[in-house]
């Protein structure tokens, strides 16, 4: 099928503000499953804004095999136009456990200061405390507020794994 | 057994250890889960289906979608399965083959990505997994 509909003749009408123009261009092809491709970019000009879309249209016919029927452009605010920001790929969590062999303590003494909260959950059918604590990290300090951090430490065995916070907690 | 979590890297999570356990008590490190996010410069229409389609006919997963529940209704989310072993290779690094991978999509055009992996901790682990995340958020890019 043919694109029915010549691409930015919509935005014409649409946006041709001054200034920055932000805005949303929706493509609609026939595609069974791809009905829809979305953008929402930001243009010095109009001229820049149909030279988008006209290039929009061919990238999506090209890239998803789809015929293009139209391409829709609304106009968005810069508040809306501010939620969609590229962000490069970064980690926000890396977990993992530590498996300890028999010591006198797992836990630093040193830290021990640092403690603020300590919950103990003690499992008779499989003798095991749970320690649950939460500690204020000396070298977390960011904007000048002081933050917690979160050490969960599960001790196996109580009888033959002895923190020297169980006498604390008890 | 000591549960870590919440860092943003490996060398966080080292410092963390340092200060907080008792270092003639570690037997071993393992990580077990690696969470990275991105976020596209555009919009994905939740109701499009060319990203579950191109994730569907990668070569080097299994994916499926899964199904939301009803105050999920921002996101699209994706489980990767059977990760191909010999793609993973080719990355270049020594890095385990994760179980799997659970990829939400928002209609804003963040990517949040869930890795299951069983290795052992070391510094800059994270790093060694980001072609992995990396070529997720490039097919998703393209997809959508």
């Amino acid at each position: 099928m043919a694109c029915s509909r010549a691409p930015g003749a919509q935005a014409q009408d649409a946006i041709l503000g001054a200034g920055t123009i932000y805005a949303d261009l929706v493509v609609n092809t026939s595609a069974q499953y791809s009905h829809r491709i979305c953008r929402r970019l930001s243009f010095a000009t109009p001229a820049a804004l149909l030279a988008a879309v006209a290039a929009l249209h061919d990238h999506v016919a090209l890239v998803f095999r789809a015929d293009v029927l139209s391409v829709d452009v609304s106009p968005c605010t810069p508040e809306q136009f501010a939620t969609v920001r590229a962000s490069p790929l970064h980690f926000v969590n890396v977990c993992g456990k530590v498996t300890h062999c028999r010591a006198s303590h797992v836990l630093n003494p040193a830290v021990l200061p640092l403690v603020v909260s300590v919950r103990v959950l003690y499992s008779p059918a499989r003798d095991m405390g749970v320690y649950s604590i939460e500690a204020r990290a000396a070298n977390d300090s960011r904007h000048g507020r002081s933050t917690t951090t979160s050490v969960a430490a599960a001790i196996c065995t109580a009888r033959t794994v002895t923190s020297p916070l169980a006498a604390r907690s008890t | 057994m000591t549960i870590f979590r919440a860092a943003r890297s490996s060398r966080a999570v080292r410092v963390a250890l340092n200060c907080a356990v008792n270092p003639d008590s570690v037997a071993r490190i393992d990580v077990y889960m690696l969470v990275a996010s991105a976020r596209l410069a555009h919009p994905v229409c939740l109701q499009c289906g060319t990203v579950d389609a191109a994730m569907m006919c990668d070569p080097r997963w299994d994916a499926q979608s899964v199904v939301k529940t009803e105050d999920e209704g921002n996101t699209k989310s994706i489980q990767l399965t059977h990760i191909d072993a010999g793609w993973i290779k080719t990355l270049g690094t020594d890095i385990c083959v994760p179980s799997n991978i659970l990829v939400n999509v928002t209609k804003n055009g963040a990517i949040n990505m869930f890795m299951s992996v069983a290795d052992s901790f070391r510094d800059g682990v994270e790093d060694e997994y980001r072609p992995v995340y990396q070529a997720i958020v490039d097919l998703v890019s393209s997809a959508s």
